[in-house]
């Protein structure tokens, strides 16, 4: 999937129309809905703006077989004049993840960016077209202790249940590994407020963590929705190489590249393995060539579809990829 | 035009990257005293903080497939 200057919208804030994926198409969450493949991605629109001046908003584009994607003519989630504004404006809605709960609802977790601070935010939908915001998912929780708080990449763990990946509960409770610097865990009844997990000094507990001299070396960021698997809960990761001491020459500085990492089922916050290898990592042209340059295979949307895994991937958050696999 | 293009984009991710440090000091000021950062870096000192890798081959049992990503191009 590329960018495409012919989709307007009028901005509901300024009025104007907006060529709302002019530059950048990239970093998807995927869903599987009536044997279709939807996909919500970010999509950016000034390629000339700098310093931050881009707007992301969330299009829908849905496709067969998986590899062929229409995209809706207007984005279906963006930035208005409302409650959520202050953390949804002037940088917009970045990066969803999308999970269906077991009584059919969508839930999208995306990071609000107004230029100042990254938050988790959630949205939900019956239909994957109207969405209703919620905004930070944080808000309420340790009395507001870290709605502010840098946060980012929210993946629900899930189980393929029926062919199609469903959120599940735990002990009457959601789980979500969330993050970019380190993975952390949160837990929530209804999906919308969350509450991170804390450690003994009641500062949020990291699950996971960066391996110096490793291709993950920087960041470890959560992909798509974790999976909950008889072996452990799966979790797929974007790791990011660091860049001077630290890094591993193996791979560019500054490179995402795709990981696994296994928790334990019974013990969500204990790691089990780590794929030392990732699986997947920036070598085609336009993985290497679009807006961030060090390279991204940013892994963020995973579906069983035709009995296969498909994973959607941002290349170098510009375009949008695809790895499938029986 | 476009090498100044390039330039312009490279101060947008550079800003963001200063805009995330800088809320990651800010968070971490509202938290802990001088004494705890002093505390904090003597502890730096003595623990990397990251993982230490296994040394052992995954089981690919749990890799969902994905040893090696096949791209569709």
């Amino acid at each position: 999937m590329v960018p495409d200057s012919t989709y307007i919208f009028t901005d509901p804030i300024t009025q104007k129309e907006v060529r709302w994926q002019k530059a950048d198409v990239f970093n998807p969450g995927a869903i599987v809905k009536n044997d279709t493949v939807f996909l919500l991605f970010r999509a950016e629109d000034n390629p000339d703006a700098i310093l931050g001046g881009r707007t992301s908003r969330i299009g829908l584009a849905y496709s067969t077989n998986g590899i062929d994607f229409t995209k809706y003519p207007e984005p279906v989630f963006f930035p208005q004049d409302d409650a959520f504004k202050k953390w949804d404006y002037p940088g917009g809605m970045e990066d969803p993840r999308i999970v269906e709960t077991p009584d059919g609802t969508y839930l999208m977790y995306y990071t609000s960016w107004n230029q100042d601070v990254a938050g988790l935010s959630v949205a939900s939908s019956d239909d994957l077209k109207n969405w209703s915001n919620h905004g930070p998912i944080f808000q309420k929780a340790h009395d507001g202790k870290f709605l502010d708080v840098w946060s980012k990449s929210g993946s629900v763990v899930t189980e393929l249940t029926n062919g199609r990946l469903i959120a599940k509960k735990f002990n009457g409770k959601y789980l979500m590994y969330w993050g970019e610097l380190f993975v952390n865990l949160a837990e929530s009844e209804n999906g919308i407020d969350w509450t991170p997990l804390l450690d003994d000094n009641g500062e949020l507990l990291h699950v996971f963590k960066p391996t110096l001299n490793e291709f993950d070396s920087h960041l470890t960021e959560p992909g798509p929705p974790a999976l909950y698997t008889e072996n452990g809960i799966l979790l797929l990761y974007n790791g990011k190489n660091l860049s001077g001491e630290g890094a591993t020459d193996q791979y560019p500085e500054g490179t995402y590249c795709g990981g696994q990492v296994l928790f334990d089922k019974e013990n969500p916050t204990k790691m089990l393995e780590r794929l030392e290898t990732p699986f997947i990592c920036p070598s085609l042209p336009h993985e290497v060539s679009g807006q961030y340059k060090a390279g991204t295979t940013f892994i963020q949307g995973l579906v069983y579809f035709k009995d296969q895994w498909f994973l959607y991937y941002g290349t170098a958050d510009s375009m949008v990829g695809l790895a499938i696999k029986e | 035009m476009k090498v100044g293009f390039q330039f312009f984009m490279m101060i947008d991710v550079n800003m963001r990257k200063l805009i995330f440090v800088k809320n990651q000091i800010r968070t971490m000021y509202s938290k802990i005293s001088l004494v705890s950062i002093l505390i904090l870096f003597l502890a730096c000192k003595n623990k990397s903080g990251t993982t230490e890798p296994t040394g052992e081959e995954p089981s690919s049992q749990w890799l969902l497939g994905f040893e090696k990503a096949e791209k569709i191009q």
